[in-house]
């Protein structure tokens, strides 16, 4: 009988607990927006934007409009475009550009003499989030063939200057989507500047998987074993859950992948976790083809590497090179894969020279 | 907020006192009221858990329950780590096949770059086997349920990612299924070895994004 109080008692004390957190203010929802991780832009309405018949990205442009357009696409799949407005050494750029002390930081400088146009690719940053399923590579190539179109036809509404090409700069997943687009429309680009662009065929990522750290060989090591552990903590169902737990593997990229030697202090508003489902850079294929077409491109291609990646990755450079018709290289000294964050002065001016 | 930390407190200790006060067996076998034991493997990091046993007779149902409390720890932290408090109850028995039910309660604590959390949980596993006095096999289900954290974020985390991150409680951190295989055998009469497998999932049967199964292998001496 006195056992059986007992456990009446944890029974009440349960109930009672729960009516308490049901109704504490003070305890936050979890799942809620805007508290582990910035809101995009479908619940924050301060923050810049573009809509393309009806699709919604987090965007803006930098510098007049009657100047070349390039267009800047960040890494990931999933990441933001915050490390290329922002450089090391100096305040972060805030995600509401009212707010900036700096507003030519990074790569961005270029303003002066293009309309720089920077957008989060779907899914990624600060733009809206999708399921997973939803997603994929052929619609981020449509995506950025409609931001392409959408900033000629506006130069034109705006200034009369009818243009049939843009620019493009593209960092490590960039590089990929970049040449996925010039692969379907070749005729879109200019010229292309790329630094560290993903694999472009599997025979790349078969190199790359070949010559960096497995996840299996760091089980142990503090950073995997905090990563893990947070999965007692909160698990993955959800958007925000799922993010705040990859931004874990975001900022140990220098441990994890450390053959890319990242900084891994270089910024980002989010990483989305949950696209990661969808292969969007193709790391789980077995083929697959962004590059058949590419001898119908009649811009160039730069590759920018960094010292430290290209001595960890010799034949990197030159494999990927090889799927362009007309190619160049250039080393960045003393770097690692987050280069444009930490040496923008010097990638902004290998992208003047060779623009120009 | 004080409030919830009385109750989470209050109701720690209660069930403590609760499963301390109670009495019962350790795998049918009738000579043995106490058991500590040592298990290591990978659930949901690499982890060393200690944990004591205590057979207590509950009065009613004509049944035994185990009463157990277990502190884990991180291999590669110590300060990650976790303390569990709960009750084994054999729900039905016939002959040496069993279904036991295992309810328990815990609280996790981890720093890392980006946060630190401490986290409160309850968790339900129901396991059908087949249990002899020195071995059994058992299939398992169990449902951890995360009901509150407190999670604090690093001076990194808001200068590098997101300058307005809220401190604070928070509660619907989401919750865990575990299916899986346990089996174990007794040598030298009074020591236990024993195994777990389990397959993670999440709540909503989504992948658990972490270590794709759990794997644990453990030691037990019986008293």
């Amino acid at each position: 009988m006195k056992t059986m109080k007992q456990l009446l008692n944890i029974v009440i004390i349960i109930l009672v607990s729960a009516f308490f957190f049901g109704c504490d203010e003070g305890v936050y929802d979890i799942d809620e927006p805007g508290n582990l991780l910035p809101k995009t832009v479908t619940e924050d309405l301060r923050l810049p934007r573009l809509e393309i018949n009806g699709k919604l990205f987090h965007a803006e442009t930098m510098g007049n409009i009657e100047n070349p357009i390039i267009i800047f696409l960040h890494g990931g799949p999933g990441s933001d475009y915050r490390p290329m407005i922002s450089q090391k050494g100096v305040e972060n750029a805030s995600r509401y550009p009212e707010e900036r002390t700096v507003t030519n930081g990074g790569i961005s400088q270029l303003q002066d003499e293009y309309f720089c146009v920077f957008y989060d690719q779907r899914g990624g940053g600060l733009s809206p989030r999708f399921e997973p399923g939803k997603l994929s590579f052929d619609l981020y190539v449509e995506d950025l063939n409609d931001i392409i179109e959408y900033y000629l036809q506006a130069k034109e509404n705006e200034t009369g200057i009818s243009d049939s090409q843009v620019y493009l700069f593209a960092w490590s997943f960039g590089g990929t989507l970049a040449t996925g687009l010039i692969n379907a429309y070749p005729e879109r680009i200019k010229d292309i500047v790329s630094y560290e662009p993903g694999p472009l065929s599997k025979e790349v990522w078969d190199y790359v998987k070949d010559n960096t750290t497995s996840v299996l060989s760091e089980i142990g090591k503090e950073w995997l074993e905090e990563y893990l552990i947070a999965h007692d903590h909160f698990t993955p169902d959800g958007h925000e859950r799922a993010d705040y737990q990859y931004m874990m593997n975001v900022s140990q990229s220098d441990k994890s992948q450390p053959e890319f030697h990242a900084d891994p202090n270089s910024p980002y508003w989010r990483a989305g976790a949950l696209l990661l489902d969808d292969n969007l850079d193709f790391i789980d294929s077995e083929d697959f083809d962004i590059t058949s077409n590419l001898n119908s491109f009649q811009g160039r291609f730069l590759f920018i590497g960094s010292e430290n990646v290209l001595n960890e990755l010799p034949e990197y450079a030159d494999m990927q090179m090889q799927y362009y018709p007309q190619s160049g290289l250039i080393e960045v000294s003393e770097v690692g894969h987050t280069g444009p964050w930490e040496k923008p002065d010097e990638i902004a001016l290998l992208i003047r020279n060779y623009f120009k | 907020m004080n409030n919830i930390k009385t109750i989470v407190i209050a109701m720690t200790l209660l069930f403590t006192l609760n499963q301390l006060s109670a009495q019962t067996i350790i795998n049918s076998d009738p000579d043995v009221n106490n058991r500590v034991y040592l298990r290591t493997g990978i659930e949901p990091a690499t982890m060393l858990t200690l944990g004591y046993e205590r057979k207590f007779d509950i009065g009613f149902l004509n049944q035994n329950i185990v009463g157990f409390a277990e502190f884990g720890s991180s291999t590669a932290n110590f300060s990650n780590n976790d303390f569990k408090i709960g009750g084994i109850l054999p729900v039905i028995e016939k002959g040496k096949f069993k279904i036991v039910n295992n309810l328990n309660v815990s609280a996790g604590s981890m720093s890392a770059k980006n946060f630190d959390s401490k986290r409160f949980a309850a968790a339900d596993e129901v396991a059908f086997g087949i249990y002899g006095v020195k071995r059994f096999v058992a299939l398992t289900a169990e449902y951890e349920n995360i009901f509150l954290n407190k999670i604090e974020h690093s001076d990194f985390y808001k200068e590098t990612y997101y300058e307005d991150a809220v401190d604070g409680w928070y509660k619907g951190a989401g919750g865990r299924f575990q299916f899986g295989l346990e089996g174990g055998f007794t040598i030298k009469k009074d020591i236990d070895v024993y195994s777990e497998l389990k397959l993670p999932f999440t709540e909503k049967l989504n992948s658990y994004r972490g270590s794709p199964m759990h794997l644990n292998l453990g030691i037990a001496y019986r008293f």
